[in-house]
């Protein structure tokens, strides 16, 4: 599962970053990784000025969040589920997206 | 009990893992699984067990407590199994897996530790750290 926090590009700073290796999964974009301990970092898109997706799980985060949206549902295996109201977004409404991103 | 065989593998492709027999999914709500995966931490184990099929020179296994050490593949990052040192016994990230529609959530762990942010639907049992480990981590003479 990926639930991942977005950041404004040129909002993320690194205290270190010398461990840190990226990974190319598609042909538009990236995953990073720390090399030594294999923890799951952050997605990021190749366009230019494109977003952080940073792991949830590797920030410490205030109370009171919520999750937005859950996207590529039609994909989820059906052991799990999370629980709460909120939109659901398929594989086919995300790959629009990402071709309205890439014009 | 069955004796079917699953394939794993890791984002890249190139670490494969089969497990073996009936599989059963947990989830680990821990600080270190939510730090490792970036979520929380949803294992499978396997009835017959777990083996690593091809791949073995691309996985690079990090000394994470004590008691366990975490594997993942070095080319793409893929986070890949959790081994206790004590034993030889692997559950594998269950995402690297196809399981069948018929599997459901056995147990979730060190729900003490899961933040605010998500729950899971289902009423799979919920242990806290100390009840997990009163019901896992035994005495240590297994």
């Amino acid at each position: 599962m990926f639930i991942d926090v977005s950041v404004k590009d040129g909002d993320l700073r690194f205290e270190s970053d010398s461990t840190l290796a990226w990974f190319e999964s598609s042909k538009h974009a990236r995953r990073g990784f720390c090399s030594v301990c294999g923890s799951s970092l952050f997605f990021k898109m190749k366009l230019n000025g494109a977003p952080w997706g940073v792991l949830a799980g590797t920030l410490d985060l205030p109370a009171g969040l919520e999750i937005g949206e859950e996207v590529f549902i039609d994909e989820k295996p059906d052991y799990y589920a999370l629980a709460g109201e909120r939109s659901h977004v398929t594989s086919a409404e995300m790959h629009a997206r990402l071709k309205e991103a890439l014009k | 009990m069955t004796n079917a065989i699953y394939t794993g593998h890791c984002l890249c492709g190139d670490v494969k893992l089969e497990g073996r027999g009936d599989p059963r999914v947990d989830v680990c709500h821990c600080d270190m699984c939510l730090h490792w995966h970036g979520a929380p931490g949803m294992a499978v184990s396997f009835a017959n067990g777990l083996s690593i099929s091809t791949g073995e020179a691309l996985i690079l296994t990090f000394d994470s407590s004590e008691w366990a050490t975490r594997s993942f593949c070095k080319k793409c990052g893929t986070t890949l199994f959790y081994k206790l040192k004590a034993k030889d016994e692997f559950s594998a990230q269950a995402g690297l897996f196809n399981l069948p529609d018929t599997v459901d959530i056995s147990e979730h762990i060190f729900i003490d530790e899961k933040p605010g942010w998500y729950d899971f639907k289902g009423d799979a049992p919920r242990l806290t750290g100390a009840e997990t480990l009163a019901k896992y981590a035994g005495d240590g003479s297994d």
